[in-house]
Protein backbone atom coordinates (compact mmCIF):
# COMPACT_ATOMS: atom_id res chain seq x y z
CA UNK A 1 0.00 0.00 0.00
CA UNK A 2 1.49 3.31 -1.01
CA UNK A 3 -0.13 6.11 0.87
CA UNK A 4 1.56 9.41 0.44
CA UNK A 5 -1.16 11.79 1.49
CA UNK A 6 -4.36 11.82 3.46
CA UNK A 7 -6.33 11.79 0.20
CA UNK A 8 -4.77 8.39 -0.60
CA UNK A 9 -5.85 7.17 2.80
CA UNK A 10 -9.56 7.97 2.40
CA UNK A 11 -10.56 4.67 0.72
CA UNK A 12 -8.92 2.73 3.54
CA UNK A 13 -10.94 4.33 6.32
CA UNK A 14 -13.86 2.05 7.00
CA UNK A 15 -12.33 -0.81 5.01
CA UNK A 16 -9.36 -1.52 7.28
CA UNK A 17 -8.53 -1.32 10.95
CA UNK A 18 -6.70 1.99 11.13
CA UNK A 19 -4.91 3.71 14.00
CA UNK A 20 -4.33 7.43 13.63
CA UNK A 21 -1.73 8.88 15.94
CA UNK A 22 -1.63 12.63 16.45
CA UNK A 23 1.86 13.67 17.53
CA UNK A 24 1.66 16.78 19.69
CA UNK A 25 3.33 18.45 22.63
CA UNK A 26 0.28 20.52 23.37
CA UNK A 27 -1.65 18.89 26.22
CA UNK A 28 -4.80 20.76 25.21
CA UNK A 29 -4.66 19.47 21.64
CA UNK A 30 -8.07 18.10 20.68
CA UNK A 31 -7.50 15.06 18.47
CA UNK A 32 -11.23 14.41 18.34
CA UNK A 33 -12.15 17.69 16.65
CA UNK A 34 -8.99 17.65 14.53
CA UNK A 35 -10.02 14.28 13.11
CA UNK A 36 -13.52 15.61 12.50
CA UNK A 37 -12.11 18.57 10.62
CA UNK A 38 -9.76 16.58 8.40
CA UNK A 39 -12.38 13.97 7.52
CA UNK A 40 -15.22 16.47 7.13
CA UNK A 41 -15.39 16.03 3.36
CA UNK A 42 -16.12 12.30 3.42
CA UNK A 43 -17.16 11.38 6.96
CA UNK A 44 -19.68 14.14 7.65
CA UNK A 45 -22.64 12.83 9.62
CA UNK A 46 -20.69 9.79 10.78
CA UNK A 47 -20.64 9.92 14.53
CA UNK A 48 -17.46 9.48 16.56
CA UNK A 49 -17.78 7.50 19.75
CA UNK A 50 -17.81 9.55 22.97
CA UNK A 51 -19.13 9.08 26.50
CA UNK A 52 -22.19 10.97 25.34
CA UNK A 53 -23.14 8.61 22.55
CA UNK A 54 -26.04 7.66 24.81
CA UNK A 55 -28.18 10.40 26.32
CA UNK A 56 -27.77 10.10 30.09
CA UNK A 57 -31.32 11.22 30.85
CA UNK A 58 -32.84 8.39 28.80
CA UNK A 59 -32.87 4.67 29.54
CA UNK A 60 -30.67 2.20 27.66
CA UNK A 61 -33.74 0.98 25.81
CA UNK A 62 -34.76 4.49 24.76
CA UNK A 63 -31.22 5.19 23.59
CA UNK A 64 -31.17 1.97 21.58
CA UNK A 65 -34.51 2.90 20.02
CA UNK A 66 -33.29 6.43 19.33
CA UNK A 67 -30.25 5.17 17.40
CA UNK A 68 -32.38 2.47 15.78
CA UNK A 69 -34.84 5.02 14.38
CA UNK A 70 -32.02 7.31 13.31
CA UNK A 71 -30.27 4.56 11.38
CA UNK A 72 -33.32 2.74 10.05
CA UNK A 73 -32.97 -0.38 12.18
CA UNK A 74 -35.90 -2.56 13.13
CA UNK A 75 -37.31 -2.29 16.64
CA UNK A 76 -35.50 -4.53 19.13
CA UNK A 77 -32.57 -4.97 16.71
CA UNK A 78 -30.21 -5.02 19.67
CA UNK A 79 -32.06 -7.70 21.64
CA UNK A 80 -32.74 -9.81 18.55
CA UNK A 81 -29.09 -9.74 17.45
CA UNK A 82 -27.80 -10.57 20.92
CA UNK A 83 -30.67 -12.96 21.73
CA UNK A 84 -31.18 -11.16 25.01
CA UNK A 85 -34.17 -10.65 27.26
CA UNK A 86 -35.00 -7.12 28.41
CA UNK A 87 -34.35 -6.75 32.11
CA UNK A 88 -35.44 -3.91 34.37
CA UNK A 89 -32.04 -2.16 34.22
CA UNK A 90 -32.53 -1.54 30.49
CA UNK A 91 -35.47 0.71 31.34
CA UNK A 92 -33.51 2.96 33.71
CA UNK A 93 -31.65 6.20 33.05
CA UNK A 94 -27.89 6.20 33.58
CA UNK A 95 -27.94 7.09 37.28
CA UNK A 96 -30.29 4.20 38.07
CA UNK A 97 -28.86 1.69 35.64
CA UNK A 98 -25.89 -0.63 35.94
CA UNK A 99 -22.63 1.08 34.97
CA UNK A 100 -21.20 -1.86 33.02
CA UNK A 101 -24.49 -2.61 31.31
CA UNK A 102 -24.70 1.03 30.25
CA UNK A 103 -21.14 1.16 28.88
CA UNK A 104 -21.34 -2.17 27.09
CA UNK A 105 -24.74 -1.41 25.57
CA UNK A 106 -23.58 2.01 24.43
CA UNK A 107 -20.37 0.69 22.83
CA UNK A 108 -22.07 -2.29 21.19
CA UNK A 109 -24.89 -0.11 19.87
CA UNK A 110 -22.31 2.26 18.40
CA UNK A 111 -20.54 -0.55 16.56
CA UNK A 112 -23.86 -1.89 15.29
CA UNK A 113 -25.37 1.31 13.93
CA UNK A 114 -22.41 3.24 12.54
CA UNK A 115 -21.08 2.62 9.07
CA UNK A 116 -17.58 3.83 9.93
CA UNK A 117 -16.70 3.31 13.56
CA UNK A 118 -14.31 5.94 14.88
CA UNK A 119 -13.12 5.31 18.41
CA UNK A 120 -10.91 7.06 20.92
CA UNK A 121 -9.83 6.53 24.53
CA UNK A 122 -13.44 6.81 25.77
CA UNK A 123 -14.16 3.46 24.11
CA UNK A 124 -12.97 0.52 26.26
CA UNK A 125 -11.58 -2.00 23.83
CA UNK A 126 -11.70 -4.68 26.50
CA UNK A 127 -13.53 -5.23 29.77
CA UNK A 128 -12.01 -7.64 32.26
CA UNK A 129 -14.13 -10.62 33.30
CA UNK A 130 -13.57 -9.74 36.97
CA UNK A 131 -14.79 -6.21 36.36
CA UNK A 132 -17.97 -7.42 34.72
CA UNK A 133 -18.66 -9.82 37.59
CA UNK A 134 -19.09 -6.76 39.84
CA UNK A 135 -22.10 -5.83 37.78
CA UNK A 136 -25.58 -6.56 39.05
CA UNK A 137 -26.36 -7.83 35.56
CA UNK A 138 -23.20 -9.85 35.10
CA UNK A 139 -24.77 -12.58 32.96
CA UNK A 140 -26.23 -10.05 30.51
CA UNK A 141 -23.02 -8.00 30.56
CA UNK A 142 -20.93 -11.07 29.71
CA UNK A 143 -23.19 -11.84 26.76
CA UNK A 144 -22.94 -8.26 25.47
CA UNK A 145 -19.18 -8.22 26.05
CA UNK A 146 -18.73 -11.39 24.03
CA UNK A 147 -20.91 -10.06 21.24
CA UNK A 148 -18.98 -6.77 21.22
CA UNK A 149 -15.65 -8.60 20.97
CA UNK A 150 -16.85 -10.66 18.04
CA UNK A 151 -18.21 -7.54 16.42
CA UNK A 152 -14.91 -5.72 16.87
CA UNK A 153 -13.08 -8.59 15.25
CA UNK A 154 -15.15 -8.32 12.08
CA UNK A 155 -15.70 -4.55 12.10
CA UNK A 156 -13.18 -2.23 10.51
CA UNK A 157 -12.77 0.73 12.78
CA UNK A 158 -10.50 3.74 13.13
CA UNK A 159 -8.87 4.44 16.46
CA UNK A 160 -7.60 7.95 17.11
CA UNK A 161 -5.12 8.78 19.84
CA UNK A 162 -2.40 11.19 20.88
CA UNK A 163 -0.98 9.04 23.68
CA UNK A 164 1.95 6.73 22.76
CA UNK A 165 0.97 4.08 25.36
CA UNK A 166 -2.24 3.47 23.40
CA UNK A 167 -0.33 2.28 20.34
CA UNK A 168 -0.94 -1.44 20.04
CA UNK A 169 -0.78 -4.32 17.58
CA UNK A 170 -3.78 -5.48 15.62
CA UNK A 171 -4.29 -2.67 13.11
CA UNK A 172 -3.81 -2.87 9.36
CA UNK A 173 -2.59 0.69 9.04
CA UNK A 174 -0.89 3.18 11.34
CA UNK A 175 -1.10 6.81 10.35
CA UNK A 176 1.09 9.47 11.86
CA UNK A 177 0.01 13.07 12.05
CA UNK A 178 1.91 16.09 13.29
CA UNK A 179 -1.11 17.79 14.84
CA UNK A 180 -3.12 18.65 11.70
CA UNK A 181 -0.45 17.66 9.16
CA UNK A 182 -0.24 14.22 7.62
CA UNK A 183 3.26 12.73 7.94
CA UNK A 184 3.31 9.08 6.96
CA UNK A 185 1.57 5.76 7.03
CA UNK A 186 2.99 2.48 8.39
CA UNK A 187 2.04 -1.17 8.40
CA UNK A 188 2.92 -2.04 11.98
CA UNK A 189 2.98 -0.63 15.48
CA UNK A 190 6.73 -1.04 15.91
CA UNK A 191 7.53 1.17 12.93
CA UNK A 192 5.18 3.84 14.21
CA UNK A 193 6.80 3.74 17.67
CA UNK A 194 10.25 3.83 16.07
CA UNK A 195 9.33 6.77 13.83
CA UNK A 196 7.84 8.61 16.77
CA UNK A 197 11.17 8.39 18.61
CA UNK A 198 12.91 9.63 15.47
CA UNK A 199 10.65 12.66 15.19
CA UNK A 200 11.14 13.46 18.88
CA UNK B 1 -29.55 5.73 2.90
CA UNK B 2 -30.71 8.74 0.90
CA UNK B 3 -30.16 12.17 2.42
CA UNK B 4 -33.91 12.84 2.65
CA UNK B 5 -34.52 9.49 4.42
CA UNK B 6 -31.59 10.18 6.71
CA UNK B 7 -32.97 13.61 7.54
CA UNK B 8 -36.51 12.37 8.22
CA UNK B 9 -35.16 9.49 10.35
CA UNK B 10 -33.11 11.96 12.30
CA UNK B 11 -36.09 14.22 12.96
CA UNK B 12 -38.20 11.20 13.94
CA UNK B 13 -35.55 9.94 16.34
CA UNK B 14 -35.24 13.38 17.93
CA UNK B 15 -39.01 13.59 18.36
CA UNK B 16 -38.89 10.14 19.96
CA UNK B 17 -36.12 11.37 22.24
CA UNK B 18 -38.10 14.47 23.22
CA UNK B 19 -40.99 12.27 24.32
CA UNK B 20 -38.71 9.77 26.07
CA UNK B 21 -37.10 12.64 28.01
CA UNK B 22 -40.47 13.48 29.50
CA UNK B 23 -39.93 10.63 31.97
CA UNK B 24 -37.75 13.20 33.79
CA UNK B 25 -34.83 10.89 34.56
CA UNK B 26 -37.14 7.97 35.39
CA UNK B 27 -39.08 9.99 37.98
CA UNK B 28 -42.22 9.78 35.87
CA UNK B 29 -41.97 6.22 34.70
CA UNK B 30 -43.30 2.92 35.98
CA UNK B 31 -41.21 -0.16 35.20
CA UNK B 32 -42.60 -3.64 35.78
CA UNK B 33 -40.63 -6.60 34.44
CA UNK B 34 -39.97 -6.01 30.77
CA UNK B 35 -42.66 -3.35 30.40
CA UNK B 36 -42.49 0.34 31.13
CA UNK B 37 -45.03 3.13 31.18
CA UNK B 38 -43.80 6.67 30.72
CA UNK B 39 -46.62 8.66 32.28
CA UNK B 40 -44.43 11.76 32.03
CA UNK B 41 -45.57 12.01 28.39
CA UNK B 42 -49.21 12.25 29.47
CA UNK B 43 -48.40 14.63 32.30
CA UNK B 44 -46.20 16.88 30.18
CA UNK B 45 -48.77 16.96 27.37
CA UNK B 46 -51.96 17.43 29.32
CA UNK B 47 -50.98 19.28 32.52
CA UNK B 48 -51.52 22.76 30.96
CA UNK B 49 -55.16 21.74 30.53
CA UNK B 50 -55.62 22.01 34.32
CA UNK B 51 -55.02 25.77 34.05
CA UNK B 52 -57.00 26.03 30.80
CA UNK B 53 -60.06 24.28 32.23
CA UNK B 54 -59.68 26.01 35.61
CA UNK B 55 -59.61 29.47 34.04
CA UNK B 56 -62.53 28.58 31.77
CA UNK B 57 -64.58 27.40 34.71
CA UNK B 58 -63.73 30.44 36.83
CA UNK B 59 -64.47 32.99 34.13
CA UNK B 60 -67.56 31.19 32.92
CA UNK B 61 -69.18 31.18 36.34
CA UNK B 62 -67.60 34.36 37.70
CA UNK B 63 -68.25 36.81 34.88
CA UNK B 64 -71.71 35.79 33.84
CA UNK B 65 -74.06 38.68 34.24
CA UNK B 66 -71.16 41.17 34.23
CA UNK B 67 -71.96 42.21 30.69
CA UNK B 68 -68.93 40.41 29.22
CA UNK B 69 -69.84 37.55 26.96
CA UNK B 70 -67.67 34.70 28.18
CA UNK B 71 -69.06 31.39 27.13
CA UNK B 72 -67.06 28.29 28.09
CA UNK B 73 -67.41 26.63 24.67
CA UNK B 74 -65.30 29.27 22.92
CA UNK B 75 -63.39 30.68 25.88
CA UNK B 76 -61.71 27.29 26.43
CA UNK B 77 -60.36 27.30 22.86
CA UNK B 78 -59.04 30.85 23.14
CA UNK B 79 -57.14 29.97 26.32
CA UNK B 80 -55.97 26.67 24.82
CA UNK B 81 -54.68 28.42 21.69
CA UNK B 82 -52.65 30.76 23.87
CA UNK B 83 -51.13 27.91 25.87
CA UNK B 84 -50.30 26.01 22.68
CA UNK B 85 -48.64 29.12 21.25
CA UNK B 86 -46.67 29.67 24.44
CA UNK B 87 -45.59 26.05 24.93
CA UNK B 88 -44.26 25.76 21.36
CA UNK B 89 -42.11 28.85 21.93
CA UNK B 90 -40.96 28.07 25.47
CA UNK B 91 -40.08 24.45 24.66
CA UNK B 92 -37.81 25.47 21.82
CA UNK B 93 -36.25 28.35 23.74
CA UNK B 94 -35.35 25.99 26.59
CA UNK B 95 -33.70 23.51 24.20
CA UNK B 96 -29.98 23.62 24.93
CA UNK B 97 -27.88 22.56 21.96
CA UNK B 98 -24.75 23.06 24.04
CA UNK B 99 -25.55 20.05 26.21
CA UNK B 100 -23.02 17.21 26.07
CA UNK B 101 -25.30 14.86 24.17
CA UNK B 102 -25.52 17.23 21.19
CA UNK B 103 -22.08 18.76 21.40
CA UNK B 104 -20.02 16.22 19.47
CA UNK B 105 -22.73 15.11 17.11
CA UNK B 106 -22.88 16.35 13.53
CA UNK B 107 -26.66 16.44 13.73
CA UNK B 108 -26.64 18.40 17.00
CA UNK B 109 -27.20 21.65 15.18
CA UNK B 110 -29.85 24.18 15.96
CA UNK B 111 -31.74 23.66 12.74
CA UNK B 112 -32.50 19.95 13.20
CA UNK B 113 -33.10 20.29 16.95
CA UNK B 114 -35.51 23.19 16.35
CA UNK B 115 -37.55 21.29 13.77
CA UNK B 116 -37.83 18.29 16.09
CA UNK B 117 -38.75 20.48 19.06
CA UNK B 118 -41.57 22.36 17.30
CA UNK B 119 -42.94 19.14 15.82
CA UNK B 120 -42.98 17.54 19.28
CA UNK B 121 -44.86 20.53 20.67
CA UNK B 122 -47.23 20.45 17.71
CA UNK B 123 -48.07 16.78 18.38
CA UNK B 124 -48.74 17.64 22.02
CA UNK B 125 -50.85 20.66 21.05
CA UNK B 126 -52.92 18.51 18.71
CA UNK B 127 -53.47 16.02 21.54
CA UNK B 128 -54.68 18.77 23.87
CA UNK B 129 -56.88 20.21 21.14
CA UNK B 130 -58.57 16.89 20.31
CA UNK B 131 -59.13 16.07 23.98
CA UNK B 132 -60.72 19.48 24.55
CA UNK B 133 -63.04 19.04 21.55
CA UNK B 134 -64.13 15.66 22.93
CA UNK B 135 -64.76 17.10 26.38
CA UNK B 136 -66.73 20.06 24.98
CA UNK B 137 -68.80 17.66 22.85
CA UNK B 138 -69.31 15.36 25.83
CA UNK B 139 -70.61 18.27 27.90
CA UNK B 140 -73.09 19.06 25.15
CA UNK B 141 -71.75 22.47 24.11
CA UNK B 142 -71.74 23.76 20.56
CA UNK B 143 -68.59 23.21 18.45
CA UNK B 144 -67.86 25.44 15.46
CA UNK B 145 -65.21 23.22 13.98
CA UNK B 146 -64.12 25.51 11.14
CA UNK B 147 -63.64 28.44 13.50
CA UNK B 148 -61.61 26.54 16.07
CA UNK B 149 -59.57 24.63 13.48
CA UNK B 150 -58.63 27.89 11.73
CA UNK B 151 -57.56 29.47 14.99
CA UNK B 152 -55.70 26.32 16.09
CA UNK B 153 -53.63 26.10 12.92
CA UNK B 154 -52.96 29.83 12.74
CA UNK B 155 -51.91 30.06 16.40
CA UNK B 156 -49.67 27.00 16.07
CA UNK B 157 -48.16 28.43 12.88
CA UNK B 158 -47.35 31.65 14.72
CA UNK B 159 -45.95 29.65 17.64
CA UNK B 160 -43.69 27.63 15.33
CA UNK B 161 -42.47 30.58 13.28
CA UNK B 162 -41.92 32.87 16.28
CA UNK B 163 -40.13 30.10 18.18
CA UNK B 164 -37.79 29.38 15.27
CA UNK B 165 -37.15 33.05 14.59
CA UNK B 166 -36.34 33.88 18.21
CA UNK B 167 -34.21 30.75 18.69
CA UNK B 168 -32.21 31.49 15.54
CA UNK B 169 -31.67 35.04 16.74
CA UNK B 170 -30.81 34.51 20.39
CA UNK B 171 -29.41 30.94 20.18
CA UNK B 172 -28.57 29.66 23.69
CA UNK B 173 -28.22 33.04 25.40
CA UNK B 174 -29.79 32.40 28.82
CA UNK B 175 -30.43 36.08 29.62
CA UNK B 176 -32.24 36.72 26.34
CA UNK B 177 -34.22 33.50 26.75
CA UNK B 178 -35.47 34.75 30.13
CA UNK B 179 -36.29 38.17 28.71
CA UNK B 180 -38.24 36.56 25.88
CA UNK B 181 -40.15 34.41 28.36
CA UNK B 182 -41.16 37.54 30.29
CA UNK B 183 -42.11 39.23 27.04
CA UNK B 184 -44.44 36.39 26.06
CA UNK B 185 -46.01 36.34 29.52
CA UNK B 186 -46.75 40.04 29.09
CA UNK B 187 -48.08 39.43 25.58
CA UNK B 188 -50.87 37.41 27.18
CA UNK B 189 -52.48 40.67 28.28
CA UNK B 190 -52.03 42.26 24.86
CA UNK B 191 -53.62 39.37 22.98
CA UNK B 192 -57.13 39.79 24.39
CA UNK B 193 -57.21 36.20 25.54
CA UNK B 194 -59.56 36.89 28.44
CA UNK B 195 -61.32 40.11 27.56
CA UNK B 196 -62.75 41.11 24.18
CA UNK B 197 -61.03 43.96 22.43
CA UNK B 198 -64.17 46.10 22.69
CA UNK B 199 -63.57 46.80 26.39
CA UNK B 200 -60.27 48.60 25.66
CA UNK B 201 -60.27 52.35 24.89
CA UNK B 202 -60.08 53.09 21.13
CA UNK B 203 -56.58 54.57 21.44
CA UNK B 204 -55.25 51.26 22.79
CA UNK B 205 -57.37 49.15 20.44
CA UNK B 206 -55.62 50.78 17.50
CA UNK B 207 -52.26 49.32 18.62
CA UNK B 208 -53.67 45.97 19.71
CA UNK B 209 -54.88 45.32 16.19
CA UNK B 210 -51.24 45.08 15.05
CA UNK B 211 -51.01 41.87 17.07
CA UNK B 212 -52.16 38.99 14.81
CA UNK B 213 -53.19 36.94 17.86
CA UNK B 214 -55.83 39.59 18.65
CA UNK B 215 -57.46 38.94 15.29
CA UNK B 216 -57.33 35.16 15.79
CA UNK B 217 -58.80 35.31 19.30
CA UNK B 218 -61.47 37.79 18.27
CA UNK B 219 -62.28 35.56 15.31
CA UNK B 220 -63.16 32.71 17.69
CA UNK B 221 -65.15 35.03 19.93
CA UNK B 222 -66.99 36.75 17.12
CA UNK B 223 -67.37 33.51 15.16
CA UNK B 224 -69.28 32.00 18.05
CA UNK B 225 -71.26 35.16 18.77
CA UNK B 226 -71.82 35.63 15.03
CA UNK B 227 -70.68 39.24 15.13
CA UNK B 228 -67.60 38.81 12.91
CA UNK B 229 -66.60 41.94 11.06
CA UNK B 230 -65.35 45.46 11.78
CA UNK B 231 -61.65 45.75 12.52
CA UNK B 232 -61.15 42.02 12.99
CA UNK B 233 -59.73 40.69 9.76
CA UNK B 234 -58.45 37.15 9.39
CA UNK B 235 -56.57 37.95 6.21
CA UNK B 236 -54.16 40.03 8.33
CA UNK B 237 -52.77 37.14 10.46
CA UNK B 238 -52.80 34.91 7.38
CA UNK B 239 -50.80 37.26 5.16
CA UNK B 240 -48.46 38.23 7.99
CA UNK B 241 -47.12 34.68 7.96
CA UNK B 242 -45.45 35.35 4.60
CA UNK B 243 -43.13 38.20 5.73
CA UNK B 244 -42.47 36.24 8.92
CA UNK B 245 -41.28 33.27 6.87
CA UNK B 246 -39.12 35.54 4.72
CA UNK B 247 -37.53 37.05 7.83
CA UNK B 248 -36.76 33.55 9.14
CA UNK B 249 -35.19 32.65 5.80
CA UNK B 250 -33.09 35.81 5.92
CA UNK B 251 -31.98 35.15 9.52
CA UNK B 252 -31.28 31.51 8.64
CA UNK B 253 -29.07 32.45 5.71
CA UNK B 254 -27.28 35.24 7.52
CA UNK B 255 -26.53 33.08 10.58
CA UNK B 256 -25.91 29.82 8.75
CA UNK B 257 -22.57 29.21 10.44
CA UNK B 258 -24.23 29.42 13.88
CA UNK B 259 -27.38 27.50 13.00
CA UNK B 260 -25.62 24.77 11.06
CA UNK B 261 -22.10 25.01 12.54
CA UNK B 262 -20.92 21.60 11.40
CA UNK B 263 -21.68 21.98 7.73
Amino acid sequence: MKIKSFEDLQPYIGNYKVMIFFKTKDKQFDEFNTFKQITKSFLFGNELYTDNFFNNSLSILDNLDFHGIQNNFEKDYFFDSLKLEKSEKFFKAKKNSDHYLWRLSSQTCYLMVNRHSVLNHTFSLSFREKEIEKSTESKTCKAINEFMHNLMRVTNYTFITKKPFQISEGYDLYVLYDECDFIECYNDADTLTHMLKKYD
Amino acid sequence: MQTSTKFSNLILSLIFMNFARMSMNDNMKIVRGNMSFNFGILWNTFNPLIIVYGLTFLFAIGLRGSGLLIRPEFFVFIILSWFNFLSIIQTLLSEDTEQNFYKNKDFGNLFVVSIASVLTSLIQSTGKFILTILIVLFLGFEIKILVILTSFYLTCSYGILMAILIKFLILNNKLLINIMNYFFTALFFASNVIFPISIFPPSIQEYLYYNPLVHINEFIREGYLETYGGMVDMSYPLYLLIPLMLIILFVFLSRLNLILPRL
